[in-house]
């Protein structure tokens, strides 16, 4: 069972430390992703459908609503990982580049002896209790310029650099995003939303994987993971009635999802978590 | 006289500085300046100049900055002249490390105003590399920037060299570096121009006037467009530095060539463009071309000519990979990439 060691929420978004051992579904989400390998087995994440290594020297980082998994490769010892979930906005202040926000150049990022350094080095501060670590956020800001620089420089390697995929949306996109988003946690029929904004249930799929780069599924899964998360964060309700409220009929089955798209349960999350 | 008033407010002109630092130091409302300036400074015309125009008739409080101390010594001892003299701005008058110590000084409390009178900064832009080490703090954006070409007549020839082609080589990284910035881009290829035009002339006549106005532009457009951040020459020469104890600017000559080379698969339509706006020929060698530059202005062009040895080099190799220059090299530099690049050109 993956497990949470610690997690601090801020400006920046979230940065989670976990122990991880379970593959995960396909997924995706507003933030910009980096994992780092901290200690155990390598392991990979498998982004629009190729494997990165996860490794000591290899991390990766994925864009905005890219769809992406976890994948262990050794399944009796877990893996231990820097996860961050970056918001853009945030990053758009630090950022040098102008482009769509956090898009990274590429999904491989090479772990060099400073990024390394600061992996640790928040790693550490995360999991010392006794210490309010106010740096990590300049810490966290230095671990995603340092990979987001190093995802534009050229390398020999070219093949594995993937650019920005602008965002061009049809209306109709545009208009079922508002309707998912307007409508999380209830009951929600993707064949009703397709007929809502004028399409066939195949072609409004098509269109939404294309322009938004997951299903319309995993999208209102990601809503879904968002609200959860700000639930679990801020709020004292039970575990039980927040996956109600999100429209899980029993608590196993928001479990059960919140560990398949989040790495861990909700009661670990909420344990761990920090809100500054 | 011009006020350029992108990223701060810039006085540009010859003898702007007996206009404009009354004004500025009225504007912000500084009653009581540290001076900081380079030691070499001490006695000078310029540094009487600056006395001159301070409205207060005593001499203010002064801290000269000493290439030989340690850099955390004289940061502590500035820190108690600045708070034993109550002071509540500071003026950076010099080269690098004057603006440098000024900048960390004031901090985000105390207004700064730099004086520059070298062109490897004018004050914008990143610490040299041993201020950046110590530094805890972000450096001040100063308030204002004084840049007066009548300042840097009394560089002497050498210093010209380093300094100039500081500049240069600023606006050649911040030009090809990966950060996106299409402003900075026009602002770092104008300053390139200037000073590939006008450098030599610098060196030869130091009191070439309209080369060293022309010289001190390169300085301002590279600071301006340092935001983009720079590259792998820079990052070399820093992890050289650190050790052989040549004066930032120096080495560009022998690792310019080598840089660009292993830089070139990434940014060689980059490279037409700066052809272009040098003049030189479709298929000129852009590296070969600045190297016959820096010999001409007397920049060695082997590592070996100041001394640096090959047992140097990993060590100087790990520490420009891990410099911030290197983040916005448009090629992925690793520590022994740089070490190959080093060894090419001891």
């Amino acid at each position: 069972m993956s497990d949470s060691l610690a997690v601090f929420h801020g400006h920046f978004g979230r940065v989670c430390l976990y122990s991880m051992d379970r593959k995960m579904v396909p997924h995706g989400h507003r933030e910009g992703h980096l994992i780092f390998h901290v200690q155990g087995p390598a392991a990979e994440m498998v982004v629009n459908g190729t494997a990165r290594p996860l490794s000591a020297g290899q991390a990766v980082a994925v864009s905005p609503w890219q769809a992406h998994y976890y994948n262990p490769l050794n399944h009796t010892e877990p893996t231990l990982a820097l996860v961050l979930y970056i918001r853009p906005a945030w990053f758009l202040e630090a950022a040098r580049r102008a482009s769509a926000s956090l898009c990274f150049g590429r999904n491989g990022i090479e772990v060099t002896d400073h990024l390394a350094r600061l992996v640790f080095g928040t790693a550490q501060a995360m999991l010392d209790n006794d210490r309010q670590d106010l740096l990590i956020e300049d810490r966290l800001c230095d671990l995603t310029q340092f990979a987001f620089d190093q995802s534009w420089q050229w390398t020999p390697r070219g093949a594995e650099f993937t650019g920005p995929d602008l965002p061009r949306r049809d209306f109709r996109v545009r208009k079922a995003l508002k309707y998912l988003q307007a409508r999380v946690g209830e009951a929600i029929e993707l064949d009703k939303v397709a007929r809502e904004v004028g399409l066939s249930r195949p072609h409004f799929y098509k269109l939404f994987r294309a322009q938004v780069g997951l299903t319309p599924n995993l999208y209102l899964n990601a809503l879904r993971m968002e609200r959860a998360i700000d639930m679990l964060a801020s709020s004292q309700d039970a575990v039980a009635d927040i996956g109600f409220d999100l429209g899980f009929s029993s608590q196993a089955s928001f479990s059960r999802f919140f560990i398949s798209n989040g790495v861990v349960p909700p009661s670990a999350y909420r344990r761990t978590v920090h809100v500054a | 006289m011009s006020l350029i008033t992108y990223l701060t407010r810039i006085h540009f002109a010859d003898r702007v500085l007996e206009d404009a630092l009354p004004e500025e130091i009225a504007r912000h409302r500084i009653r009581r300046p540290l001076v900081v300036a380079d030691r070499s400074a001490e006695g000078g015309d310029g540094l009487e100049r600056v006395f001159d125009a301070l409205p207060a008739p005593e001499p203010p409080a002064m801290v000269f900055c000493d290439p030989d101390l340690p850099r955390d010594a004289e940061i502590a001892q500035a820190k108690s002249v600045l708070a034993k003299a109550e002071c509540d701005g500071l003026i950076g008058f010099g080269g690098l490390r004057a603006l440098d110590l000024a900048r960390l000084l004031g901090g985000t409390t105390r207004p700064v105003v730099t004086i520059p009178t070298r062109t490897g900064s004018i004050g914008l832009g990143p610490l040299g590399r041993d201020m950046a080490e110590t530094a805890a703090q972000r450096p001040a954006l100063p308030a204002a920037i004084l840049c007066d070409a009548t300042l840097t007549l009394d560089t002497p020839p050498a210093a010209t060299a380093a300094t100039g082609m500081d500049a240069l080589v600023h606006c050649l990284e911040s030009f090809l570096s990966t950060a996106f910035n299409p402003p900075a881009d026009g602002i770092a290829l104008d300053g390139l121009r200037r000073a590939a035009l006008h450098l030599e002339a610098a060196v030869q006549n130091g009191q070439d006037m309209a080369a060293r106005r022309e010289l001190l532009a390169a300085a301002l457009n590279a600071g301006l467009a340092s935001e983009k951040g720079y590259g792998g020459i820079e990052a070399a020469a820093h992890g050289l530095e650190a050790s052989a104890k040549a004066r930032h600017g120096v080495l560009h000559g022998a690792l310019l060539s080598e840089v660009l080379s292993f830089n070139a698969p990434a940014v060689s339509d980059r490279f037409d463009l700066i052809r272009t706006t040098l003049g030189l020929p479709e298929r000129a060698d852009l590296g070969a071309h600045l190297a016959v530059l820096a010999e001409r202005i007397g920049l060695p062009l082997r590592l070996s000519e100041v001394g640096i040895t090959a047992r140097a080099l990993p060590r100087a190799a790990r520490r420009a990979a891990a410099d911030c220059a290197n983040r916005t090299n448009p090629r992925h530099a690793t520590a022994s990439d740089y070490e190959k690049m080093m060894r090419a050109v001891l």
